[in-house]
């Protein structure tokens, strides 16, 4: 991982398109300014993380497919 | 061939149900190949089973059958990744959390996986904001009645 130290004000510039910048500094907070490409998507963290547990969960273990009968819509059957 | 599924034991796939996942599974990094069959004795559930690793696998099924107006909005590089000009033209399964109690079965809208069957790839998008409107964790049992053809 590459470490940098930055100051308040100051830039990162990823790939000569992205620039990260930092806001404000509070605490242990800090605020990021990100200026991309449209087609760049910009994403907390957290997110990828709760989906990779969502799919974690969903692994079929013991859970048995007879309770999907129940939630069939009824205009399936 | 035949394949070792968690749920029904040894099943028989085709070729043509079995896609690549260039970007791994969220979670499961080692699993680039999956088989996408549907549960004959369930519809209109869907199976995914890994090809890489037999003890992972899932229940799948297009959200449209509860969310009749579902329409996530996926990065335009997502799709272009996928080769797919709309989210309505590929298929599109959410990953279901199987519960014994049936109220606490959900399906993730949040993160769909979107699947170009022509060239036989598919991965899970992350939607880029309707976080609040299409849930990770959305119950379908609640949605039980509305759809009446």
């Amino acid at each position: 991982m590459l470490v940098l130290s930055r100051k308040k004000d100051e830039t990162i510039i990823l790939d000569n398109k992205i620039e990260v910048r930092i806001l404000e500094i509070k605490g242990d907070v800090v605020r990021l300014g990100i200026v991309a490409p449209k087609d760049i998507k910009v994403y907390r963290g957290e997110i990828f993380d709760a989906i990779a547990e969502e799919n974690r969960q969903a692994q079929r273990s013991a859970a048995s497919l007879a309770t999907l009968q129940s939630i069939l819509p009824k205009t399936e059957k | 061939m035949k394949i070792h599924d968690g749920f029904l034991g040894e099943i028989e796939i085709t070729e043509a149900e079995i896609f690549d996942f260039e970007d791994g599974l969220l979670g499961f990094p080692g699993c680039r190949k999956f088989a996408i069959f549907a549960l004959t004795d369930y519809p209109p559930f869907v199976g995914m089973q890994s090809l890489d690793d037999p003890a992972v696998g899932f229940v799948l099924v297009d959200p449209r059958f509860f969310v009749k107006e579902y329409k996530p909005d996926i990065a335009h590089t997502q799709l272009q990744k996928l080769d797919i000009q709309s989210a309505e033209e590929a298929q599109i399964y959410s990953i279901v959390v199987l519960d014994s109690d049936v109220k606490k079965i959900t399906a993730n809208l949040f993160g769909p996986i979107l699947v170009n069957a022509r060239k036989k790839i598919a991965g899970q998008c992350v939607l880029t904001n309707d976080q609040d409107k299409y849930l990770l964790k959305y119950p379908l049992y609640q949605t039980n009645t509305p759809k009446v053809g």
